[in-house]
């Protein structure tokens, strides 16, 4: 594998990436958003292989992060739902009545129907157990950096 | 001087400084003072190693860092809440944990109320006569959002 590749190259995996994330969401993995950015992020490393180049990798690696950043912000984010309940009502909403459509309780009901979905977490006799550690490492990783920051 | 090396390396000098910056004197738009120290690191490096010429894909390799830096920002930043139930869940350990346990202690002041305020300061909403009302930036983020999933035909409601 060369040190070096074309920068075009990453680029056009990402556009790959896209595509093909888009087509699995709509086709082959209904409403599963993680598997449709994995397959996307597989489909697009494929394409990467044409001319394979350590830069190009890493390059490609980090584009697709900031692709499933923006795309996990739309399902996930909540900063964007406030911003469309406000939206979507056309003269505003008081505190109580954006409360009463997005509050805690939501949050975190969704929050665990998506750990479970994605397998993250389980929930046996009414207790939520740690399924797989994928997250918790990650979730690890971000309270370092954390208090590294603050 | 490989691309490679200059790319990653000026990405860690730049994250050291960030961290330097942070731990000193914390900005107030923490956005745009990231941006700011990546721009001001590439410009930097650039200059230091102008007889060396750095090549398109190592500015490129810098940039795709930086961007992917930013874009997981946000996460580092606040509180998620997904990361906290997780944590929650994985100190329970073999016990597990009730769906009680893990919400008690967390508030809509904590993870609706400190969003709004966020929102407002940022501009994309404001509040008019006690009523939330967004402003034409925050419309505009909203509809790229919205385009988005129905691109992907996904229902409109996340958070």
């Amino acid at each position: 594998m060369r040190l070096e590749g074309s920068i075009f190259l990453p680029i056009a995996a990402i556009a790959v990436n896209v595509i093909s994330q888009i087509l699995c969401y709509r086709y082959l993995f209904r409403g599963k958003l993680l598997k449709s950015l994995l397959a996307g992020f597989i489909t697009g490393g494929i394409f990467m292989l044409s001319s394979p180049s350590l830069n190009g990798f890493i390059v490609y690696l980090a584009l697709s992060n900031v692709y499933f950043h923006f795309m996990n912000m739309g399902e996930t984010a909540r900063r964007i739902r406030i911003l469309r309940e406000l939206a979507s009502s056309k003269d505003g909403l008081t505190l109580e009545e954006l409360l009463k459509r997005y509050n805690a309780e939501e949050i975190i009901e969704r929050r665990l129907k998506r750990l479970m979905d994605n397998r993250q977490i389980s929930l046996k006799n009414g207790r939520y157990y740690i399924e797989n550690p994928v997250m918790l490492y990650i979730a690890k990783s971000i309270k370092s950096w954390h208090s590294l920051l603050f | 001087m490989t691309s490679l090396s200059f790319g990653i390396g000026l990405f860690i000098v730049a994250i050291v400084i960030h961290i330097a910056v942070w731990r000193f004197r914390r900005p107030k738009n923490h956005i745009k003072a990231l941006v700011f120290i990546f721009v001001v690191t590439l410009t930097a490096g650039l200059l230091a190693f102008k007889k060396v010429n750095p090549s398109p894909s190592s500015v490129l390799l810098f940039i795709s860092l930086a961007l992917a830096y930013i874009s997981n920002y946000p996460a580092i930043e606040a509180d998620s809440p997904s990361v906290s139930i997780t944590l929650k869940i994985a100190d329970a350990g073999l016990s597990g944990i009730k769906k009680e346990e893990i919400g008690a202690g967390i508030s809509d002041d904590m993870l609706v109320l400190s969003k709004v305020r966020d929102l407002v300061s940022g501009g994309l909403i404001s509040l008019k006569e006690g009523r939330y009302i967004v402003n034409q930036k925050g419309r505009l983020m909203a509809r790229i959002f919205i385009l988005s999933r129905r691109l992907m035909k996904a229902d409109e409601i996340g958070g």
